[in-house]
């Protein structure tokens, strides 16, 4: 059997040039953005920035410490989770809402308001049938923009870090969150929107669509069925920035599987590439705010080389077929496990997508992820648990990465007997804690969160796949939660008061557990001075420190979830091959 | 029932401004 097809290598060589020719120019575009540096074309926008500013009483001269960053973020996350909560539970006397949706219930309410606020974008609802064109638009897309920018603005605070020297200061969390959705989000999500209209993502606020079958049907009661009630809505403008901000959370429940939300190969392109598209740039900003591009390569190369070897994994996983399938006669030679995919899109471009969606924290789905093979599922839910720093989310990704590179220079400093150092700062036992706790948290938040539910029998009443499938349904919900992807093995029952609360809690804990001390670093050396390198010093844009970063972030995500993962996937694996 | 998840929002996040205060102390006494 061929496991790499010509239309895989066109397909991730299409991908892959795409990405790496748009990672330069707007890398550089957005670290001058961070910078203050407003190109002259985005410039008719200057007047609406300064009156953000006088409406919200802003002084955007006025840097914050640290701690006052920080503040201000969780002030504005509060406020964002109280306001989405509002809008769903008050939607049934709201205007925008023809098909006359009633309110979610409170506890889903309250998981949705934490999934679109952190920019995990987990959804136990359906959005054709749950949520209003106002909920959709005001409360949803709306934190789609604000939950990215926060966690951009929070990546710019810690290459200030980085880069400035004995400066108490690291900037201004609202003039970032500001300039990160004005002059970036916005405009590439318009040009996304446009160009996903092109291809026929439908863009409507009109009521739902009751449409004449062709050929009718009879429904499982015997009675005839001459039409059929089409959902439409506001899609192509949440799907620009689901996929752009990493949120991940689709306007309709089959998400970008649906052929209203992702109808053409072109579309599928663009959407995969979008989902990358910001996360790798960001690489190159920081590259470019520290005065040394060579460091945002090489942690983009670190990131790219880890997706490689995963996209091997799962391509040749779903290429090679469900051994279950085959026993039973099926013919898995042409298209491969085909089972939870769309014939339109086929293995290698599920695959692709699949894994692009789990590296970068978005989410969104052209396949169902529980339908692949065991172990094209464990490299998707593996990808999660690393901590979402393989691309990760718009911002928090990069965040994770330079947290293992701290950890990596740290681990460098050990061998040779050296105080550690990384951009010319020293790295002290205060950041390394904080590193260790941007680690460790999100993976506790994941392994707590299994036992929990695996313990309980809530948590089990809503497994309904016995035996090591159920339990990694059950491992990639929080593996998903705690690291702010939003995506699901479908087949879990989630829309229940105890999986709404702890994945909301897990959400919660993963995002905030992670923003507030890569701030505290970002504080930290930002007052620092700034050591000029010597002969010990280890350089951090060398092959050799790719592949030490590397090891560093594969060795802890192996520690930390094997024995998880061989309960579920793994013993799976087995299963079905003996 | 509303009430019970607006306080769980609440109470969560200003047990993280609590937390960046314990890390502000724990950075200046590192």
């Amino acid at each position: 059997m061929v496991l790499m097809t010509t239309n895989a290598l066109v397909q991730v060589g299409l991908f892959a040039t795409l990405l790496l020719a748009a990672v330069k120019p707007l890398g550089l575009f957005m670290a001058g953005i961070y910078e203050g540096r407003i190109p002259r074309p985005l410039r008719f926008l200057g007047p609406i920035e300064r009156a953000v500013y006088r409406a919200a009483g802003i002084d955007q001269g006025a840097e914050m410490i640290w701690r006052r960053y920080a503040t201000a973020i969780l002030a504005f996350s509060t406020t964002s989770v109280l306001t989405v909560y509002g809008c769903q539970r008050l939607q049934g006397i709201l205007p925008l809402n023809p098909e006359h949706f009633p309110a979610p219930t409170p506890d889903s309410a309250f998981n949705t308001a934490v999934s679109f606020a952190t920019n995990t974008n987990w959804q136990g609802y359906g959005g054709e049938s749950t949520m209003s064109y106002l909920t959709q638009m005001i409360a949803l897309t709306v934190q789609n923009f604000a939950s990215a920018a926060a966690g951009m603005a929070v990546l710019a605070a810690l290459i200030r870090g980085f880069a400035r020297r004995q400066s108490p200061t690291i900037g201004n969390f609202w003039v970032d969150l500001t300039r990160g959705t004005l002059y970036i989000l916005l405009p590439l999500s318009l040009i996304m929107a446009v160009a996903l209209v092109s291809q026929g993502v439908i863009q409507t606020v009109s009521p739902y669509r009751e449409v004449v079958l062709l050929e009718p049907a009879v429904d499982v009661d015997g009675e005839p069925v001459t039409s059929r009630r089409i959902a439409v809505g506001p899609v192509a403008s949440q799907v620009s920035i689901k996929q752009l901000g990493t949120n991940g959370g689709g306007f309709f429940n089959a998400n970008s599987a649906h052929p209203l939300e992702n109808p053409t190969p072109l579309s599928n392109l663009l959407q995969v590439v979008a989902i990358l598209l910001i996360p790798a740039a960001l690489c190159l900003s920081f590259g470019q705010m520290v005065g040394d591009r060579r460091q945002g390569w090489a942690i983009l190369a670190a990131m790219s080389a880890v997706f490689a070897v995963m996209l091997a994994l799962v391509l040749v996983s779903e290429k090679h077929g469900n051994p279950a399938l085959t026993r039973l006669g099926v013919d898995q030679a042409a298209g491969g496990n085909m089972e939870g995919k769309e014939v339109r899109f086929g293995t290698a471009t599920s695959a692709l997508w699949a894994v692009a969606t789990t590296a970068a924290s978005c989410g969104s789905v052209n396949s169902m992820h529980a339908s692949y093979t065991p172990l094209g599922g464990l490299a998707t839910m593996w990808l999660m648990q690393l901590g979402e720093v393989i691309f990760g989310g718009v911002g928090s990704g990069l965040c994770g990465m330079l947290a293992f590179a701290l950890v990596a220079v740290f681990l460098a400093g050990l061998m040779v007997g050296r105080t550690p150092e990384y951009l010319g700062k020293k790295v002290g036992a205060f950041e390394m804690k904080m590193a260790a706790l941007v680690v460790l948290i999100p993976s506790g938040m994941v392994l707590v969160g299994t036992a929990v539910t695996v313990a309980v029998p809530q948590g089990r009443a809503g497994v309904f796949n016995p035996g090591p499938h159920g339990f990694s349904e059950v491992l990639y919900a929080f593996s998903s939660a705690s690291n702010n992807n939003g995506s699901a093995f479908a087949g879990l029952k989630a829309d229940t008061p105890f999986y709404n609360g702890l994945l909301g809690l897990a959400m919660l804990v993963g995002r905030f557990g992670v923003l507030i001390p890569v701030l505290a670093i970002a504080g930290s050396l930002a007052a620092k001075k700034h050591v000029p390198a010597g002969a010990g010093t280890l350089p951090t844009h060398t092959p050799l420190f790719i592949v030490l970063l590397v090891a560093v972030v594969v060795v802890v995500g192996a520690l930390s979830f094997f024995p998880a993962l061989a309960l579920g996937p793994i013993v799976e694996h087995l299963q079905l091959t003996s | 029932m509303d009430f019970a998840w607006l306080v769980a929002v609440v109470v969560f996040f200003g047990g993280c401004d609590l937390a960046t205060r314990l890390l502000a102390n724990l950075q200046s006494e590192d």
